[in-house]
């Protein structure tokens, strides 16, 4: 159960973050990622909870320190979220922020100096891995996960993938070479808030995703069940307790493990809430404000 | 451009069985290469290497890592791989290499991770597997991806040893290309392979039919040198027989350095390039894209495939398609 910080305090810092998420993506004109990104602000809470305390051990002042946890947001195009987090807790300046998806034109042809629109790797930020093909990011953290076992390193590589993501065929490749390669540093999330870009996901493939199975097949520790949204007596994955329980069974788990979020995308606002209109766009001037006031009550 | 004079043909060398041992050398002198194969370690010679230095999935100490048939995993892997620190070295076909390279783009070549591609299998030259297994426009993809600092075609196990031992020695992205074929030394032991260099093997000015440059790279070159180097007696009228006056440029690296085409071009009054790839993408692209961005207004001509390929004996298909020493010279012919 969570000792370091009560749930009230979490569930405070979750809003916190929601609405800055719904600002910055206001601010880059409407685009961006609202409804993925929303749906993993509390596992965000759970991971960086402050700049001393969260699931995630690392040291702000040495981005580079070979012993961090990496976390890398394999779904890159929900990684807004990891960048409120981060300024959050102090790591990313207000400044930083607001160059998520606006060009730098004092910065180097090709640079990854400010917050592209899909994570760009650059430790300073916190990004690890260069993602957002569906399923990329995923067998990087797997080599990078590979290497750090081989140098005989304790730190744990958090991996959050999307319901819709894993119908990609490198996800399956890489799920298996996680568990045949015994990469037991590994902690996959899979974040199922039942829509894709399209579409619910019931129109495009199973729902719920058929994983949990393959993955105990594969030697993984699987926490927590896929859920339709339908069948559904709450959605797990915005509960603290339930994730940082989760989590936290996953890391006393000597296999590479699973934890399956039940999440709703465009959590928070219900008119964004489980709609399929708002996988790839974030407010703008029509539906900013009325946002606004439902996050904030 | 460096002369290198071409001495005749050596004995027949298998690229990949001397690349693979020279990996091996240089996995003795440096811990940090890690080897990745996807079910492809007997056709690379990855095999050899997984008994020497052991498989990672039954020891983490174990320094070669079987992906499994999994391309795309394999190419992240070692994005993640070099980003902690090690030199990874990816060895799988080269058509195969492609069906992951979505992974390399973003994965490798987008944040420069220190990634190593030796890929064999290219072009006609693979002979009866046929067109589903031949890469005829993978050049054209690597050389137009930044941070691939070179795309390396060897002409022979000399060679191709040597630009493996290049790709260790810097840092950065390269892709070495290796033919299916064991095919004839061109090199001795003391050549040196220089990135972005080109060499002349061949210059022989006793035509009066003027001067043309060839310019080939990979199992191609020696087709050239059959055509040029009448001592070689491998064709009844070789084209300097025939009166021109010929120079063979062997350019094994795109990209090539832009001085070497036009010191190439400048006194020829024909160029010529040769490769077992589509004539769209690759060396002849290139060769053209410099003449073009110089204003060179004499002829260029790119011998290499316009369609797909077919299933064939190697040099049956090369005969087939005019990348024969006979197609080469038929060609130049009709040229001038």
């Amino acid at each position: 159960m969570i000792s370091s910080l009560d749930a009230d305090t979490r569930k405070e810092i979750s809003k916190r973050r929601r609405i800055k998420l719904w600002d910055v993506l206001y601010g880059t004109g409407g685009s961006g990622h609202w409804g993925g990104s929303s749906s993993w602000i509390e596992l965000s809470t759970e991971l960086w909870t402050t700049k001393d305390r969260g699931f995630l051990i690392f040291d702000p002042d040495k981005p580079e320190w070979e012993e961090r946890d990496r976390f890398i947001a394999s779904e890159g195009h929900v990684y807004p979220t990891q960048c409120v987090a981060l300024n959050d807790i102090g790591l990313i300046d207000d400044d930083k922020l607001d160059t998520l998806r606006r060009v730098d034109f004092n910065s180097a042809l090709g640079s990854s100096d400010y917050l592209q629109g899909h994570p760009s790797r650059n430790l300073n930020y916190g990004i690890e891995a260069t993602s957002g093909s569906l399923g990329v990011g995923l067998s990087v953290a797997t080599g990078i996960a590979a290497g750090l076992k081989k140098k005989g390193m304790r730190n744990r590589i958090v991996v959050l993938l999307g319901d819709g993501e894993i119908q990609e065929g490198i996800v399956s490749e890489t799920l298996r070479n996680i568990g045949y390669q015994g990469l037991n540093n590994m902690i996959l999330v899979l974040n199922n808030n039942g829509l894709q870009n399209d579409t619910y996901t019931k129109f495009r493939s199973f729902d719920p995703p058929p994983i949990t199975t393959q993955l105990e097949e594969y030697g993984f520790h699987v926490v927590g069940k896929p859920e339709r949204y339908e069948d559904r007596i709450a959605h797990d994955g915005h509960d603290p307790y339930y994730i940082h329980d989760s989590l936290h069974e996953a890391a006393d788990s000597e296999k590479p493990a699973l934890v399956v979020l039940n999440t709703l995308k465009g959590y928070g606002i219900d008119f964004t809430a489980n709609s399929r209109d708002w996988h790839g766009r974030g407010p703008d001037e029509s539906n900013y404000r009325s946002g606004l006031e439902q996050l904030n009550k | 451009m460096e002369k290198y004079d071409f001495h005749g043909f050596g004995e027949n060398q298998s690229m990949r069985n001397y690349v693979a041992s020279n990996i091996g050398e240089l996995m003795k002198t440096d811990p940090n290469i890690i080897v990745l194969g996807a079910d492809l370690n007997t056709s690379l010679g990855i095999y050899n290497l997984e008994g020497e230095f052991g498989r990672y999935n039954e020891y983490p100490h174990g320094r070669v890592i079987n992906c499994g048939i999994s391309e795309q995993a394999m190419m992240g892997m070692a994005g993640g791989l070099a980003q902690e620190g090690y030199e990874p070295w990816v060895g799988t076909f080269v058509l195969f290499a492609l069906r992951g390279m979505e992974p390399f783009y973003q994965a490798v070549a987008l944040p420069d991770n220190n990634v190593k591609l030796w890929l064999s299998h290219y072009g006609l030259g693979i002979g009866q597997d046929g067109p589903t297994a031949q890469s005829i426009m993978d050049k054209g993809i690597w050389r137009s991806i930044p941070n691939v600092r070179s795309v390396i075609t060897p002409a022979d196990a000399i060679e191709a040893v040597s630009a493996s031992t290049h790709m260790h020695e810097n840092d950065g992205i390269y892709v070495l290309r290796l033919s299916r074929n064991s095919t004839p030394l061109i090199f001795d032991g003391d050549y040196n392979f220089s990135e972005s260099q080109a060499m002349q093997l061949f210059d022989r000015d006793a035509g009066s039919k003027g001067k043309i440059t060839i310019i080939s790279d990979g199992e191609m070159t020696h087709q050239v040198l059959r055509a040029v180097v009448p001592e070689l007696k491998e064709v009844d009228w070789t084209l300097t027989e025939k009166g021109y006056g010929v120079r063979v440029v062997h350019m094994p690296s795109l990209h090539v350095d832009e001085k070497m085409v036009l010191e190439a071009y400048d006194d020829s009054d024909l160029l010529v390039t040769v490769e077992d790839h589509h004539i769209n993408g690759g060396l002849g692209s290139e060769v053209a894209e410099v003449m073009a961005e110089n204003g060179c207004s004499k002829k260029l001509h790119r011998i290499g495939l316009t369609s797909f390929g077919e299933s064939g004996p190697p040099a049956h298909l090369y005969k087939k398609y005019g990348l024969d020493a006979e197609g080469i010279t038929r060609k130049i012919e009709e040229l001038y």
